[in-house]
C-alpha cells in the first residue's frame, strides 16, 4: 500500500541520524568568527565606489549613444527591431497532448478545441502523479486566483497544500494535492480526473475539471514526444 | 540582507544543514567542512543575493556545490587516511537510512529536499540547476529503488531468522 506523503515524510525523518552536537558547534563558532567586526570599512567602501562610478558612466553613455536618431538608424538597417523580436517568441506548451481541459459543465471538450480553452479558468502546463501527490502548474485567465481545499481526484476527495507562484509576476502557480484516500493511494489508473474549486473574487466560486492521461512506456517510446518516467506511468510531452 | 539577519538564518538551519550534507557526503567530519565553507561563503557574498525571503535556499544551493566540491576532492585524494572513519551505515542506523544511503546521491539528496526539507518541485529544480522533470523523475526512480532495496533486505532478515530456526 502506497504511504502518503506525510507518512513517509514522518518515517524519513525518524530514520536519519540527529544533528551531532559537534556539528552544531562548528555552525555556531563559524557564524560567530563573520559576526566579528571589520576593520577599514571606510577605506573598503571607497574602493568599491571607484569601479561602480566607472560602470555607472559607461551605462550612461551607452543609453546617451542609443537614443541618439543616427545610431537608431543604424540598428534597423541591419534588421534589429525589439520590439518585432519580442512578438515573434512563440511559448509551446509541451504537455498539450496529455493534458485535457474541461469545465464542469460537461466532458464536450474532451479533444481539447481552442474554444473550450478560451473559456477556460486556467490552462494547466504540467502535471506530475505518483499515487501519494498530484502536482499541477497551473496559468489562470485571472488575476485572482485561489482553490478550495478539496481536490477531487477520480472523484475522491483529496486535500489541497498549497497554492503559490512560481516566481513573482510569473502568472504560473504550484498546486500540490496530498491523496489521502487509500484506496486511491493502492489504485492503479492510466486517467485521472481532477475537479477543483476555484475562486475567480473572494466571493466568487466556479468549479472546473481536467483529465490526465498517462500511456504505457511502450506506447510512450513509439511517441515522437519526450518521455517522462514517472511512478504513476508516463506522460507524454510532445 | 545584513549579517544578523543571515546569521538567524543560519543557526535556525543547522538541522537542515546536517541532513543535506549528510545526504550527500555520509561521513560527519566531511560535513563540517563543507558546512564550515559554505557558512563562509554565505558571509562573504551576502551582497549577491537579493531576496531575503530565499536566504535559506540560497545557503542550501552553496552547501550543495561545497559538499560536491568536497566529494570530487576525496575522490580524487590518494593520501592514507590516518583517523579512522565511522561507516556510513552502521548497526544503529534504520533500515531506511540504510537503503536511503545505498541510493545514487542525485536521488537521495531530491528525496530529502522533497520529504524532509519540504521544498517544491520547482524550488529542488531551481536549486539543483536540473530540469522540473529530472527532478520528479529522481523521485519517482528513488522511491522506486528505496522499495527494491526494503523489500530485498526483508527477504534478507526472513532467510537468516528462518536460517536460525
Amino acid at each position: 500500500m502506497r504511504k502518503s506523503y506525510e507518512d513517509f515524510a514522518d518515517e524519513l525523518s525518524r530514520s536519519f541520524p540527529q544533528t551531532p552536537e559537534r556539528f552544531r558547534q562548528v555552525v555556531s563558532r563559524e557564524v560567530r568568527t563573520h559576526m566579528k567586526p571589520v576593520r577599514h570599512t571606510v577605506r573598503r567602501k571607497r574602493r568599491a565606489l571607484l569601479p561602480l562610478a566607472a560602470c555607472l558612466i559607461l551605462a550612461g553613455g551607452t543609453v546617451t549613444a542609443a537614443r541618439l536618431p543616427v545610431f537608431q538608424d543604424w540598428l534597423n538597417g541591419l534588421g534589429i527591431n525589439a520590439r518585432q523580436a519580442e512578438q515573434s517568441i512563440v511559448h509551446s506548451d509541451g504537455t498539450e497532448g496529455a493534458i485535457i481541459m474541461e469545465t464542469a459543465a460537461g466532458p464536450e471538450a474532451e479533444t481539447a478545441d481552442s474554444s473550450v480553452q478560451e473559456e477556460a479558468l486556467f490552462q494547466v502546463t504540467d502535471a506530475y502523479y505518483d499515487g501519494a501527490t498530484l502536482m499541477f502548474w497551473a496559468k489562470p485567465q485571472n488575476e485572482y486566483f485561489e482553490l478550495a481545499d478539496h481536490v477531487y481526484i477520480n472523484d475522491i476527495d483529496s486535500r489541497l497544500e498549497y497554492v503559490a507562484e512560481t516566481e513573482e509576476g510569473s502568472g504560473i502557480y504550484e498546486c500540490k494535492v496530498t491523496v489521502v484516500d487509500p484506496t486511491l493511494q493502492k489504485t492503479d489508473t492510466d486517467v485521472i480526473n481532477v475537479k477543483v474549486q476555484v475562486y475567480t473574487s473572494p466571493d466568487s466560486r466556479s468549479d472546473f475539471a481536467f483529465t490526465v492521461r498517462s500511456d504505457k512506456f511502450g506506447t510512450a517510446a513509439q511517441g515522437s514526444g519526450n518521455v517522462t518516467g514517472l511512478d504513476f506511468g508516463q506522460i507524454l510531452a510532445y | 540582507m545584513d549579517k544578523e539577519a543571515f546569521a538567524s538564518v543560519v543557526l535556525s538551519s543547522t538541522d537542515s544543514l546536517y541532513r543535506i550534507s549528510k545526504s550527500i557526503l555520509k561521513y560527519d567530519a566531511d560535513c563540517e567542512d563543507a558546512v564550515q565553507e559554505a557558512i563562509a561563503t554565505g558571509f562573504g557574498k551576502l551582497y549577491t543575493l537579493k531576496q531575503e525571503a530565499y536566504a535559506k535556499t540560497w545557503l542550501t544551493r552553496i552547501l550543495i556545490h561545497e559538499c560536491y566540491s568536497l566529494l570530487k576532492k576525496r575522490e580524487k585524494s590518494t593520501a592514507i587516511l590516518t583517523e579512522p572513519q565511522e561507516e556510513c551505515a552502521g548497526p544503529d542506523y534504520s533500515d531506511l537510512y540504510e537503503a536511503l544511503s545505498a541510493l545514487k546521491k542525485e536521488y537521495r539528496l531530491t528525496i530529502v529536499l522533497y520529504y524532509l526539507e519540504g521544498y517544491s518541485i520547482e524550488e529542488i529544480a531551481r536549486i539543483m540547476h536540473v530540469p522540473a522533470g529530472t527532478v520528479k523523475s529522481r523521485l519517482s526512480r528513488g522511491r522506486r529503488d528505496l522499495r527494491s532495496i526494503m523489500g530485498r533486505a526483508q527477504c534478507e532478515k526472513e532467510e537468516d531468522y528462518e536460517k536460525e530456526l
